[in-house]
Protein backbone atom coordinates (compact mmCIF):
# COMPACT_ATOMS: atom_id res chain seq x y z
CA UNK A 1 0.00 0.00 0.00
CA UNK A 2 1.61 3.41 -1.03
CA UNK A 3 2.58 5.51 1.90
CA UNK A 4 -0.55 8.12 0.93
CA UNK A 5 -3.05 5.69 1.44
CA UNK A 6 -1.57 4.10 4.71
CA UNK A 7 -2.34 7.94 6.48
CA UNK A 8 -5.85 7.42 5.10
CA UNK A 9 -6.27 3.89 6.60
CA UNK A 10 -4.87 5.64 9.84
CA UNK A 11 -7.80 8.25 9.61
CA UNK A 12 -9.97 6.05 8.64
CA UNK A 13 -9.58 3.43 11.05
CA UNK A 14 -9.10 6.12 14.11
CA UNK A 15 -12.89 7.76 12.85
CA UNK A 16 -14.87 4.31 12.90
CA UNK A 17 -13.39 3.33 16.31
CA UNK A 18 -13.83 6.61 17.54
CA UNK A 19 -17.75 6.75 16.48
CA UNK A 20 -17.69 3.21 18.09
CA UNK A 21 -16.84 4.23 21.59
CA UNK A 22 -18.51 7.83 21.41
CA UNK A 23 -22.32 6.80 19.94
CA UNK A 24 -23.52 5.53 22.88
CA UNK A 25 -21.99 8.80 24.96
CA UNK A 26 -24.10 11.00 22.57
CA UNK A 27 -27.25 9.12 21.98
CA UNK A 28 -30.25 11.18 22.82
CA UNK A 29 -32.00 9.03 24.33
CA UNK A 30 -29.57 7.08 25.89
CA UNK A 31 -31.76 3.58 25.25
CA UNK A 32 -30.52 0.60 25.34
CA UNK A 33 -30.20 -0.86 21.98
CA UNK A 34 -32.36 -3.40 20.73
CA UNK A 35 -31.98 -6.99 21.70
CA UNK A 36 -30.80 -8.69 18.57
CA UNK A 37 -28.10 -5.52 18.29
CA UNK A 38 -26.97 -6.76 21.37
CA UNK A 39 -26.71 -9.99 20.52
CA UNK A 40 -25.00 -9.13 16.80
CA UNK A 41 -22.37 -7.03 18.28
CA UNK A 42 -21.28 -9.71 21.31
CA UNK A 43 -20.99 -11.85 18.56
CA UNK A 44 -18.96 -10.35 16.66
CA UNK A 45 -15.75 -10.62 18.58
CA UNK A 46 -15.52 -14.22 18.54
CA UNK A 47 -16.55 -15.00 14.65
CA UNK A 48 -13.21 -12.04 13.93
CA UNK A 49 -11.24 -13.76 15.94
CA UNK A 50 -12.32 -17.12 14.88
CA UNK A 51 -12.41 -16.09 10.92
CA UNK A 52 -8.03 -14.61 11.41
CA UNK A 53 -7.15 -17.32 13.01
CA UNK A 54 -7.94 -20.54 10.87
CA UNK A 55 -6.53 -19.59 7.94
CA UNK A 56 -3.64 -18.39 9.36
CA UNK A 57 -3.20 -21.55 10.85
CA UNK A 58 -4.53 -23.70 8.29
CA UNK A 59 -3.10 -21.84 5.28
CA UNK A 60 -0.22 -20.64 5.68
CA UNK A 61 0.78 -19.83 2.36
CA UNK A 62 -2.58 -17.92 1.76
CA UNK A 63 -3.13 -21.25 -0.99
CA UNK A 64 -3.11 -24.37 0.39
CA UNK A 65 -4.49 -26.06 3.40
CA UNK A 66 -1.47 -27.29 5.66
CA UNK A 67 -2.75 -30.00 8.54
CA UNK A 68 0.07 -31.90 9.30
CA UNK A 69 3.14 -31.86 11.84
CA UNK A 70 5.32 -29.98 9.24
CA UNK A 71 3.12 -26.97 10.04
CA UNK A 72 5.14 -25.13 12.32
CA UNK A 73 2.64 -22.52 13.57
CA UNK A 74 -0.24 -25.41 13.93
CA UNK A 75 2.01 -27.20 16.42
CA UNK A 76 2.40 -24.01 18.29
CA UNK A 77 -1.48 -23.16 18.33
CA UNK A 78 -2.05 -26.34 20.60
CA UNK A 79 -0.25 -25.22 23.80
CA UNK A 80 -1.17 -21.65 23.06
CA UNK A 81 -4.94 -23.01 22.88
CA UNK A 82 -4.57 -24.48 26.01
CA UNK A 83 -2.68 -22.00 28.26
CA UNK A 84 -5.35 -19.43 27.06
CA UNK A 85 -7.96 -21.43 27.85
CA UNK A 86 -6.92 -21.89 31.25
CA UNK A 87 -5.33 -18.71 32.18
CA UNK A 88 -7.26 -16.32 30.03
CA UNK A 89 -4.11 -13.96 29.95
CA UNK A 90 -3.46 -12.25 27.34
CA UNK A 91 0.49 -11.58 28.44
CA UNK A 92 0.65 -15.49 28.91
CA UNK A 93 -0.88 -16.59 25.77
CA UNK A 94 1.58 -14.74 23.53
CA UNK A 95 4.34 -15.54 25.29
CA UNK A 96 3.41 -19.65 25.27
CA UNK A 97 2.58 -19.20 21.46
CA UNK A 98 6.27 -17.46 20.53
CA UNK A 99 8.17 -19.83 22.98
CA UNK A 100 6.69 -23.02 21.16
CA UNK A 101 6.32 -21.33 17.21
CA UNK A 102 10.36 -20.87 17.90
CA UNK A 103 10.57 -24.54 19.42
CA UNK A 104 8.83 -26.08 16.23
CA UNK A 105 10.61 -23.80 13.41
CA UNK A 106 13.94 -24.72 15.32
CA UNK A 107 13.08 -28.39 15.44
CA UNK A 108 11.38 -28.86 12.14
CA UNK A 109 14.14 -28.00 10.51
CA UNK A 110 15.96 -30.89 11.52
CA UNK B 1 -16.60 19.85 35.10
CA UNK B 2 -14.85 23.01 33.87
CA UNK B 3 -12.50 25.87 35.05
CA UNK B 4 -15.70 27.55 37.21
CA UNK B 5 -14.81 24.41 40.00
CA UNK B 6 -14.04 25.60 43.63
CA UNK B 7 -10.84 24.91 44.66
CA UNK B 8 -12.03 21.99 46.92
CA UNK B 9 -13.51 20.28 44.33
CA UNK B 10 -10.57 20.88 42.07
CA UNK B 11 -8.67 19.03 45.36
CA UNK B 12 -11.17 16.41 45.14
CA UNK B 13 -10.70 15.57 41.38
CA UNK B 14 -7.29 15.43 41.29
CA UNK B 15 -7.34 12.62 44.06
CA UNK B 16 -10.15 10.67 41.65
CA UNK B 17 -7.95 11.18 38.69
CA UNK B 18 -4.67 9.55 40.61
CA UNK B 19 -7.11 7.23 42.28
CA UNK B 20 -7.93 6.46 38.35
CA UNK B 21 -3.89 6.35 37.27
CA UNK B 22 -3.57 3.37 40.63
CA UNK B 23 -6.38 1.56 38.46
CA UNK B 24 -4.49 1.27 35.35
CA UNK B 25 -1.95 -0.62 36.88
CA UNK B 26 -2.73 -4.55 35.85
CA UNK B 27 -3.87 -2.41 32.62
CA UNK B 28 -0.88 -1.23 31.80
CA UNK B 29 1.16 -4.18 32.89
CA UNK B 30 -0.86 -5.83 30.30
CA UNK B 31 -0.29 -3.28 27.31
CA UNK B 32 3.57 -2.68 27.36
CA UNK B 33 4.23 -6.52 26.57
CA UNK B 34 2.03 -6.25 23.95
CA UNK B 35 2.39 -3.17 22.63
CA UNK B 36 6.10 -3.92 22.20
CA UNK B 37 5.10 -6.72 20.55
CA UNK B 38 2.90 -4.48 17.99
CA UNK B 39 5.95 -2.18 17.48
CA UNK B 40 8.39 -4.92 16.80
CA UNK B 41 5.92 -6.76 14.31
CA UNK B 42 4.53 -3.45 12.54
CA UNK B 43 8.25 -2.60 11.98
CA UNK B 44 8.89 -6.20 10.34
CA UNK B 45 5.53 -5.64 7.83
CA UNK B 46 7.33 -2.73 6.52
CA UNK B 47 6.13 0.28 8.59
CA UNK B 48 8.15 3.22 10.01
CA UNK B 49 8.98 4.38 13.69
CA UNK B 50 6.78 6.79 12.73
CA UNK B 51 3.82 5.13 11.36
CA UNK B 52 3.78 2.76 14.09
CA UNK B 53 3.36 4.91 16.77
CA UNK B 54 1.16 7.41 14.80
CA UNK B 55 -1.34 4.06 14.26
CA UNK B 56 -1.54 3.58 18.01
CA UNK B 57 -1.62 7.13 19.21
CA UNK B 58 -4.72 7.34 16.52
CA UNK B 59 -6.21 4.29 16.42
CA UNK B 60 -5.60 3.11 19.94
CA UNK B 61 -7.51 -0.59 19.45
CA UNK B 62 -4.74 -3.26 19.93
CA UNK B 63 -6.73 -5.85 17.76
CA UNK B 64 -7.73 -3.83 15.28
CA UNK B 65 -3.74 -2.84 14.69
CA UNK B 66 -2.77 -6.65 15.04
CA UNK B 67 -5.55 -6.99 12.21
CA UNK B 68 -4.42 -3.99 10.12
CA UNK B 69 -0.76 -5.46 9.99
CA UNK B 70 -1.80 -8.65 9.11
CA UNK B 71 -4.27 -7.09 6.43
CA UNK B 72 -1.76 -5.47 5.16
CA UNK B 73 0.89 -8.49 4.73
CA UNK B 74 -1.93 -9.93 2.61
CA UNK B 75 -1.96 -6.77 0.09
CA UNK B 76 -5.15 -5.15 1.20
CA UNK B 77 -6.09 -1.66 0.63
CA UNK B 78 -7.16 0.78 3.03
CA UNK B 79 -10.79 0.32 2.36
CA UNK B 80 -10.59 -3.07 4.04
CA UNK B 81 -8.73 -2.00 7.01
CA UNK B 82 -10.83 0.90 7.52
CA UNK B 83 -13.87 -1.80 7.74
CA UNK B 84 -11.89 -4.52 9.02
CA UNK B 85 -11.48 -1.67 12.15
CA UNK B 86 -15.13 -0.69 12.14
CA UNK B 87 -16.05 -4.71 12.47
CA UNK B 88 -13.82 -5.47 15.05
CA UNK B 89 -14.68 -2.30 17.19
CA UNK B 90 -18.25 -2.00 17.19
CA UNK B 91 -18.03 -4.14 20.32
CA UNK B 92 -17.44 -1.21 21.90
CA UNK B 93 -20.31 0.36 21.44
CA UNK B 94 -21.66 -1.89 23.88
CA UNK B 95 -18.62 -1.12 26.35
CA UNK B 96 -19.28 2.91 25.81
CA UNK B 97 -23.25 2.52 26.23
CA UNK B 98 -22.62 0.69 29.79
CA UNK B 99 -20.45 3.12 30.92
CA UNK B 100 -22.30 6.10 30.26
CA UNK B 101 -24.81 4.59 31.80
CA UNK B 102 -22.82 4.53 35.20
CA UNK B 103 -21.28 7.59 34.73
CA UNK B 104 -23.92 9.60 34.11
CA UNK B 105 -24.53 13.04 32.16
CA UNK B 106 -21.23 14.80 31.28
CA UNK B 107 -20.10 17.80 29.22
CA UNK B 108 -19.73 16.91 25.57
CA UNK B 109 -16.07 17.70 25.70
CA UNK B 110 -15.26 15.49 28.39
CA UNK B 111 -17.25 12.23 27.17
CA UNK B 112 -15.57 12.64 24.17
CA UNK B 113 -12.07 12.40 25.97
CA UNK B 114 -13.59 9.22 28.49
CA UNK B 115 -14.95 7.86 24.70
CA UNK B 116 -11.53 7.98 22.98
CA UNK B 117 -9.76 5.81 25.58
CA UNK B 118 -12.38 2.65 25.88
CA UNK B 119 -10.68 -0.02 25.28
CA UNK B 120 -11.71 -4.05 26.31
CA UNK B 121 -9.16 -3.49 29.31
CA UNK B 122 -10.31 0.20 30.78
CA UNK B 123 -13.75 -0.85 30.10
CA UNK B 124 -13.65 -3.95 32.76
CA UNK B 125 -11.22 -1.95 34.78
CA UNK B 126 -13.86 1.08 35.10
CA UNK B 127 -16.69 -1.38 35.59
CA UNK B 128 -15.17 -3.29 38.22
CA UNK B 129 -14.57 -0.11 40.05
CA UNK B 130 -17.89 1.86 39.32
CA UNK B 131 -21.14 0.28 39.70
CA UNK B 132 -24.52 1.21 37.20
CA UNK B 133 -26.24 4.11 38.27
CA UNK B 134 -29.82 3.61 40.26
CA UNK B 135 -29.35 -0.05 39.60
CA UNK B 136 -32.30 -1.08 42.21
CA UNK B 137 -34.50 -4.00 41.51
CA UNK B 138 -37.65 -1.72 41.49
CA UNK B 139 -36.74 0.79 38.38
CA UNK B 140 -34.75 -1.58 36.06
CA UNK B 141 -31.67 0.43 36.56
CA UNK B 142 -30.45 2.16 33.92
CA UNK B 143 -32.04 5.72 34.05
CA UNK B 144 -33.78 6.51 37.48
CA UNK B 145 -31.18 8.00 39.29
CA UNK B 146 -29.56 11.05 36.97
CA UNK B 147 -33.45 12.99 37.60
CA UNK B 148 -33.52 11.91 41.13
CA UNK B 149 -34.27 14.79 43.59
CA UNK B 150 -30.58 14.83 44.76
CA UNK B 151 -29.41 15.53 41.01
CA UNK B 152 -26.70 18.01 42.40
CA UNK B 153 -24.94 15.82 44.65
CA UNK B 154 -25.40 13.51 41.33
CA UNK B 155 -23.91 15.61 39.21
CA UNK B 156 -20.97 16.16 41.59
CA UNK B 157 -20.21 12.18 41.79
CA UNK B 158 -20.52 12.32 38.00
CA UNK B 159 -17.37 14.75 38.47
CA UNK B 160 -15.20 12.53 40.62
CA UNK B 161 -15.91 9.40 38.77
CA UNK B 162 -15.17 11.01 35.36
CA UNK B 163 -11.74 12.23 36.98
CA UNK B 164 -10.73 8.70 37.38
CA UNK B 165 -11.83 7.15 34.07
CA UNK B 166 -9.96 9.88 32.86
CA UNK B 167 -7.15 9.23 34.87
CA UNK B 168 -7.02 5.10 34.21
CA UNK B 169 -7.87 5.83 30.51
CA UNK B 170 -4.58 8.68 30.24
CA UNK B 171 -2.67 6.23 32.08
CA UNK B 172 -3.56 3.44 29.75
CA UNK B 173 -3.20 5.00 26.73
CA UNK B 174 -0.11 6.45 27.23
CA UNK B 175 1.51 3.06 28.09
CA UNK B 176 0.10 1.42 24.97
CA UNK B 177 1.47 4.23 22.72
CA UNK B 178 4.94 4.28 24.57
CA UNK B 179 5.29 0.55 24.74
CA UNK B 180 4.64 0.50 20.83
CA UNK B 181 7.00 2.94 20.08
CA UNK B 182 9.50 1.25 22.40
CA UNK B 183 8.65 -2.02 20.03
CA UNK B 184 9.65 -0.30 16.77
CA UNK B 185 12.56 0.87 18.15
CA UNK B 186 14.08 -2.98 19.19
CA UNK B 187 12.05 -4.16 16.65
CA UNK B 188 15.54 -4.93 14.82
CA UNK B 189 17.23 -6.58 17.53
CA UNK B 190 14.08 -8.35 18.42
CA UNK B 191 13.99 -9.84 15.02
CA UNK B 192 17.17 -10.92 15.34
CA UNK B 193 17.17 -12.63 18.41
CA UNK B 194 13.35 -14.12 17.84
CA UNK B 195 13.27 -14.11 14.50
CA UNK B 196 10.03 -15.70 12.28
CA UNK B 197 8.64 -16.84 15.81
CA UNK B 198 7.50 -13.47 16.36
CA UNK B 199 5.45 -13.90 13.36
CA UNK B 200 3.44 -15.73 15.74
CA UNK B 201 2.61 -13.19 17.99
CA UNK B 202 -0.03 -12.18 16.02
CA UNK B 203 -2.02 -15.73 15.77
CA UNK B 204 -1.53 -16.13 19.59
CA UNK B 205 -3.05 -13.18 20.18
CA UNK B 206 -6.07 -14.35 18.31
CA UNK B 207 -6.04 -17.14 19.82
CA UNK B 208 -6.39 -15.32 23.65
CA UNK B 209 -9.22 -12.75 22.47
CA UNK B 210 -10.65 -15.89 20.77
CA UNK B 211 -10.69 -17.82 24.23
CA UNK B 212 -11.71 -14.62 25.98
CA UNK B 213 -14.45 -13.73 23.79
CA UNK B 214 -16.11 -17.37 23.86
CA UNK B 215 -18.74 -17.42 26.81
CA UNK B 216 -21.08 -20.29 25.60
CA UNK B 217 -22.37 -22.71 23.23
CA UNK B 218 -23.81 -20.13 21.23
CA UNK B 219 -20.28 -18.13 20.66
CA UNK B 220 -18.38 -21.12 20.36
CA UNK B 221 -20.65 -22.25 17.70
CA UNK B 222 -20.49 -18.52 15.69
CA UNK B 223 -16.75 -18.97 16.14
CA UNK B 224 -16.57 -22.54 14.95
CA UNK B 225 -18.73 -21.30 11.67
CA UNK B 226 -17.16 -18.17 11.34
CA UNK B 227 -13.89 -19.75 11.40
CA UNK B 228 -14.65 -22.30 8.72
CA UNK B 229 -16.14 -19.66 6.51
CA UNK B 230 -13.68 -17.79 6.36
CA UNK B 231 -11.18 -20.80 5.55
CA UNK B 232 -13.64 -21.79 2.69
CA UNK B 233 -13.57 -18.14 1.04
CA UNK B 234 -9.70 -18.44 1.43
CA UNK B 235 -9.41 -21.89 -0.23
CA UNK B 236 -12.06 -20.90 -3.30
CA UNK B 237 -12.05 -17.64 -3.65
CA UNK B 238 -8.92 -16.65 -2.14
CA UNK B 239 -7.93 -13.78 0.70
CA UNK B 240 -9.00 -10.02 0.45
CA UNK B 241 -12.36 -10.05 2.19
CA UNK B 242 -12.86 -13.36 4.45
CA UNK B 243 -12.62 -11.55 7.68
CA UNK B 244 -15.22 -8.83 7.04
CA UNK B 245 -17.84 -11.55 4.95
CA UNK B 246 -17.35 -14.20 7.21
CA UNK B 247 -17.69 -12.34 10.33
CA UNK B 248 -20.83 -10.53 9.29
CA UNK B 249 -22.53 -13.78 7.93
CA UNK B 250 -21.56 -15.55 11.27
CA UNK B 251 -22.58 -13.11 13.66
CA UNK B 252 -26.42 -12.48 11.53
CA UNK B 253 -26.75 -16.63 11.67
CA UNK B 254 -25.79 -16.84 15.22
CA UNK B 255 -27.93 -14.16 16.09
CA UNK B 256 -31.21 -15.27 14.47
CA UNK B 257 -30.80 -18.91 16.41
CA UNK B 258 -29.56 -17.47 19.45
CA UNK B 259 -33.20 -15.11 19.47
CA UNK B 260 -35.12 -18.74 17.96
CA UNK B 261 -33.57 -20.55 21.03
CA UNK B 262 -33.87 -17.60 23.73
CA UNK B 263 -30.35 -17.90 24.73
CA UNK B 264 -28.71 -14.83 24.61
CA UNK B 265 -24.99 -14.27 25.48
CA UNK B 266 -24.56 -10.95 28.00
CA UNK B 267 -21.52 -8.51 27.55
Amino acid sequence: MPRGELALAFLGMAAVTFVMRALPFFMLSRSKLPPWADTWLSLVAPAVMAALLLPALLVPDGRRLCIDVSNPYLIASVPTFLVAVKYKSMLLTVLTGVLFAWLALRLGSY
Amino acid sequence: MGSSAAPADRKIRAESFKQGVLWSVPVVLGYVPIGVAYGVLARAHGLTLMETTLMSAMVYAGSAQFIALQLLAAGSGPWQLVVAAGLVNSRHLLMSASLCRRLGRLSPLVAGVLAFGVTDETFVMASSRIPVRGKNPASDGAEGERWSPIAGAVGHVSGELAASVLGLNLASYLAWVGASAAGAILGDAALAVAGDALGFAVPAMFIGLLSLSVRGPLSAMVAALSGGLSLLIVLTVGGGWNVLLATAMAATIGTMLGDRFGSRPRQ
